[in-house]
Formats: structure tokens, sequence, C-alpha cells
């Protein structure tokens, strides 16, 4: 308050002084009060601007519908067509080494074993010139014994992630198949379908 | 459909899932909480695939196979522990897949999976079939389809790996 007075002492300027002491004292004090009143007023008026206004991001979701072919309908795909070429040269040929593999399954009855490689190797290529001749090459089997884990976890992690998007129903499911090519360790989605 | 399921979650069930409900929603988990979930073939894909379906908290996973457990399972099937070289791998496989989630009914079946009756099927919301022969991945898929229920394949060898979904006609919003 003394602080403030002097203040108002210099702003008053030579009119002022000459009024008494007391009539000054009693001015001043009418003076900053008011001041006071004020910066509360100015306080509550900042306080209501600095107030954010109130935003929502409304999201709608839409429902769609994916119709899906069937095992059958990917088991008769032609993938020695020219169209699929130039997917198979883009993405690699995984689809055709795993059906050559799956293949191999279903007439030996097993998968290939590391404790039997060189016979195993010899029967994947037969299959490979019967079924898929200048479609891959001899080096995309140099992997194709048990289960490597990472690769495990990068293809049980997404089959899981569509298991949880089909029974949540949320999210675009993907159509149809999922593959990873050793290669480049990258994974794609193709849509496989006669 | 696309609609709600009317399963309210236990206190103990939020709790637990809750990081996930803030991912995908609740309306998502009590979804996820009524489904039941057939997992055929424990190798090291099915492995990772029923590890993450049993943490993410669905009603029940049954774990089919009739395979017993090989060294070469080591690679990645991190269920089995060393000991149970011989035994059944579904088997095997109980202790370490039930010490993930204890709100999971996990049921343990050691038939083959290709001589199930179509019936079988029928009782399940999603089916997942691994190391299957190709007659046996076309027959299921066909029970799967006249049954309305959501049938998935995948498979592993060494790093060549696949996925296959047929979900029939899915409704879904996004």
């Amino acid at each position: 308050m003394g602080h403030a007075r002097l203040q108002f002492r210099r702003f008053a300027g030579p009119r002022i002084r000459r009024v008494s002491d007391s009539i000054l004292t009693l001015v001043s004090d009418i003076i900053i009060f008011h001041f006071v009143r004020r910066d509360v007023v100015k306080h509550k008026v900042i306080s209501k601007g600095s107030e954010k206004v109130k935003t929502e991001i409304v999201t709608s979701s839409v429902k769609r519908t994916l119709t899906f072919p069937a095992m059958e309908a990917v088991l008769k795909f032609d993938y020695k067509s020219p169209e699929f070429a130039r997917r198979l040269k883009r993405n690699g040929p995984t689809f055709v080494v795993v059906k050559i593999l799956q293949r191999f399954r279903d007439i030996e009855k097993r998968d290939p074993n590391p404790k039997s490689r060189d016979e195993d190797m010899i029967k994947l290529l037969a299959i490979r010139d019967e079924i898929a001749s200048g479609l891959v090459p001899d080096t995309a089997f140099a992997h194709v014994f048990a289960q490597i884990s990472p690769v495990a976890a990068i293809v049980g992690g997404e089959l899981s992630q569509e298991i949880i998007k089909a029974v949540s129903q949320k999210e675009t499911p993907n159509r149809n198949v999922f593959l990873f090519n050793p290669d480049t360790c990258c994974g794609f989605v193709e849509s496989i379908e006669a | 459909m696309v609609e709600n399921s009317g399963m309210e979650l236990t206190e103990q069930e939020t709790e637990l899932y809750d990081r996930q409900i803030r991912l995908w929603g609740l309306e998502s988990q009590k979804r996820i909480r009524g489904a039941r979930i057939l997992i055929a073939g424990l190798n090291g894909l099915g492995a990772e695939v029923a590890k993450n379906i049993i943490l993410s908290g669905v009603k029940s996973v049954t774990l089919c196979d009739d395979r017993i457990v090989s060294e070469t399972d080591f690679c990645s099937q991190f269920f089995v522990p060393h000991s149970s070289v011989g035994s059944n791998r579904a088997e095997a496989s109980l202790v370490r897949a039930q010490a993930l989630n204890p709100m999971v009914e996990i049921i343990i079946d050691k038939e083959n999976v290709s001589e199930k009756s179509d019936e079988y099927f029928g009782q399940f919301d999603v089916v997942v079939v691994i190391e299957a022969g190709t007659e046996a991945l076309v027959r299921i898929d066909n029970v799967c389809r006249s049954k309305n229920v959501k049938f998935f394949a995948g498979d592993l060898w060494g790093m060549h790996g696949y996925s296959f979904v047929d979900l029939q006609d899915h409704e879904y919003v996004e």
C-alpha cells in the first residue's frame, strides 16, 4: 500500500500535493481500492477468456461387408498366369514355395526334416519341377526346416490379429492370404481366388 | 449384425484388460470375451497364435493336436518344456498356456483334427487349422462355411509362412 501511495503521489503531481496529507491518504486509498477491485474484475475476465472451447472428435463408424472365397478357390488359383507372374516378381515366390511344401506334406505325410536334409531337398526340387517349373529358384529352399521363431511370431501375430478383428467385428480384415517373404523379410497380403 | 453382445465384464476383467479396452473399445472386448476358439496344430506358429489369443481374453481356447513333442519343436514352440519329448504336444502345452491367463478356459483335445465329425466344428466361433494336409483343410473349411464358423489356416516351414482367412460374408465396422 505504501509503495502504491508513493507512486500515486508521483503520478498525481503538484495539483494534489497542495491538499492536506490526510485527504491525500484517503483519496489514494480509495483509488488503490478501486485499482484492486479493477484488478479482481480484470482477473475474472482473463479466466473466462482462457477457458478452452470444448471440442470433441466425433467418429462415425461405417458398417461394411466383405465376402471371402473358400479354401477350394484358393487351391484352384492359377499361379502360372502371366498376370500373377508380375505379382510374383514384385513380392517373391513365397506363394508357390508354400504350395510346393504343402504338396510335400500331402505326399510324404510329414514335413521336411533336418535329419534327412539332402534326401528331402531332392524330393522338394522334384515337386518344384513338376508343378512350378521355372518359377522358384533352388535358393528358395535354403530355409524350409523346422520353424524359425521370429517368423513364427510375425505370421502368428498377423493371424491372431485377424482372429481378433473377425471376433470383434472391428477394422477391415486382410483379404485373404498373408505371405512372408524370407528374402526381403517382408510380409504382404495377396487377394487370391479362382 | 455387429450388435451388442449383452455380456458384461467383471471388475477383475475390466482391470486386467484395461489397456486393450483402451485400444479396441469395451464393446470389442465384450465380443472377444464370448468367443470360443479351436486351435488345431500346436507347432511354433500354433503356440504364437494360442499365446496371443489367450492373452486377449477369449471365453475358451481348445488346443487340439495328436502329434508328439519332438526336438524340432524347441526352435519355436515355447509352451512345451524340454523334458516333454515324446508326450502329446497339446497336453504338454497346457501348463504354460494356462499360466498366461487363468481367466480363459483351456481345453485339451488329443485327437487328430482331420478325424473330427462335422458337428465338432459347430461348437466354435473361430476354427484355426495349422499343420494339416490339403484334404483336411478343404474339408474343414467347407464344414465351417456350412456352419457359419470363421475359418483360419496358417503354416510355417522354416522361414516360409502363410495365413489364410475365410470369413465368408463378414460384417464389420471401421
